[in-house]
């Protein structure tokens, strides 16, 4: 089993690629991550609002969700910079 | 008069042995062709996809973190199908099928090849027993003896049948093995895209269809050997009965229905996935089918060109005439 799968080596052939589809496929990764940032900051924003007129109106159920979409906010903009890094991790490990 | 008949009942002797013969040969070279068709030769090379494989695992890993945001997206704006915490587990699963997955390919398609020999032996034991039941009757024929004779039209449908079969089913291989090399070189592709829950469904539909494609040898290398093993034993029992009718009538038809409909097959067996073994034989079908079809309207546009003419020229000189009537008129 073990020849079979180092009978095919693999490597991601990034030097193949045309430049402007390898700069196009950076700028569209980095146009969702800009995205994700920006969804991420609006959710923070709306959150932290909700939380204000929660405490205003001793609205419990109210605070509660605008705690949870701060939480979600920032963990996904956390979630991504830590995805990016296990993929880069695999992808070292997987590659070689 | 006597001699006459005798040297007339030699001939239609000779020439039924020299068709039984034929049709045997037939037969016989159609399954050989098929038994090796059914081995390694048809199975598709996978080493040569690897520069696009790496190309697309390239384009692939670039996308990754594009798919990880729009995951991410959908998790903070309505949270159905977006990923949480599952995402980093998820992403080093995904990196590590795109890095292996043209190694899985191949090991998964080796032992499917492998199963699809499963009958070889089998083949070859047929052919022999067939063989040997022709010669005996022939001898049989030759010395004008009564007993039981291998039927001459069973012989001559089964080579036909065989015939047909054969070229259909080395078709249904190249497309399958093109299918395979294809399908394979987008593995990587998938397998980022799959990181996203919304689109982790690609991957189900891209593994069932390679192991549908892969199996597909196998289905069809066992429904040909049921079939041709029911037409050997009914053609090579030693007496006619209705049981045997029964065993040509089902072998025929099992062997037709591998060279012609084999979407039954497929869509009874699930495992084998109905769409992949029914596209490799769909594009199969459609080359053979398309032949005689254009050759056929070829044909016709040929042989219906002089009536048409005439009826072009009828109609013109109709219009002409009408249009300068109308034109005097006036």
């Amino acid at each position: 089993m073990a020849r079979i799968f180092t009978d095919i080596s693999v490597t991601p052939d990034f030097k193949g690629l045309p430049p402007n589809v390898l700069h196009g496929l950076i700028q569209l990764t980095n146009n969702a991550a800009g995205l994700l940032t920006l969804v991420a900051g609006l959710g923070i924003v709306v959150s932290l609002i909700g939380l204000v007129i929660a405490s205003f109106t001793a609205n419990r159920e109210l605070s509660e969700r605008a705690k949870g979409g701060i939480t979600v906010s920032v963990g996904a903009l956390a979630l991504l910079y830590i995805g990016v890094a296990a993929a880069n991790y695999s992808s070292h490990l997987f590659g070689h | 008069m006597g001699s006459y008949q005798a040297q007339a009942d030699q001939w239609v002797n000779q020439i039924m042995i020299a068709i039984a013969n034929w049709s045997t040969a037939a037969a016989v070279a159609s399954i050989q062709w098929l038994v090796t068709g059914l081995g390694n030769s048809s199975e598709p090379d996978l080493s040569v996809i690897v520069p696009v494989y790496d190309r697309v695992l390239a384009i692939s890993l670039l996308l990754l973190g594009a798919v990880m945001a729009l995951a991410l997206i959908e998790r903070i704006a309505w949270g159905s199908l977006g990923a949480g915490i599952s995402l980093i587990p998820r992403v080093v699963a995904a990196t590590f099928a795109a890095f292996a997955g043209l190694s899985v390919v191949k090991y998964v398609a080796g032992y499917a090849a492998l199963l699809a020999t499963t009958w070889t032996p089998d083949f070859k034991s047929l052919n022999k027993l067939l063989i040997h039941s022709v010669a005996v009757t022939d001898a049989v024929v030759a010395h004008d003896g009564a007993g039981h004779h291998v039927s001459t039209f069973g012989l001559i449908v089964t080579a036909i049948s065989v015939s047909s079969l054969t070229v259909m089913v080395h078709l249904e291989l190249v497309v399958r093995s093109a299918l395979i090399l294809t399908v394979t070189a987008f593995v990587p592709l998938v397998c980022v895209l799959s990181i996203w829950p919304r689109a982790a469904g690609a991957s189900t539909t891209l593994c069932e269809f390679l192991v549908g494609l892969m199996l597909s040898k196998f289905v069809v290398a066992t429904v040909v050997y049921i079939g041709f093993r029911l037409v050997v034993v009914a053609l090579t029992a030693s007496a006619n009965t209705d049981t045997t009718e029964n065993w040509m009538a089902s072998g025929f038809a099992v062997l037709l229905i591998a060279a012609f409909a084999p979407v039954v097959i497929f869509s009874a067996l699930r495992f084998a996935h109905g769409s992949a073994g029914s596209v490799a034989r769909g594009f199969a079908g459609t080359a053979v089918a398309m032949a005689p079809a254009g050759k056929l309207l070829g044909g016709a546009r040929t042989a219906l060109r002089p009536l048409t003419r005439s009826a072009s020229r009828r109609i013109t000189s109709v219009f002409t005439s009408r249009i300068a009537r109308r034109r005097n008129r006036q």
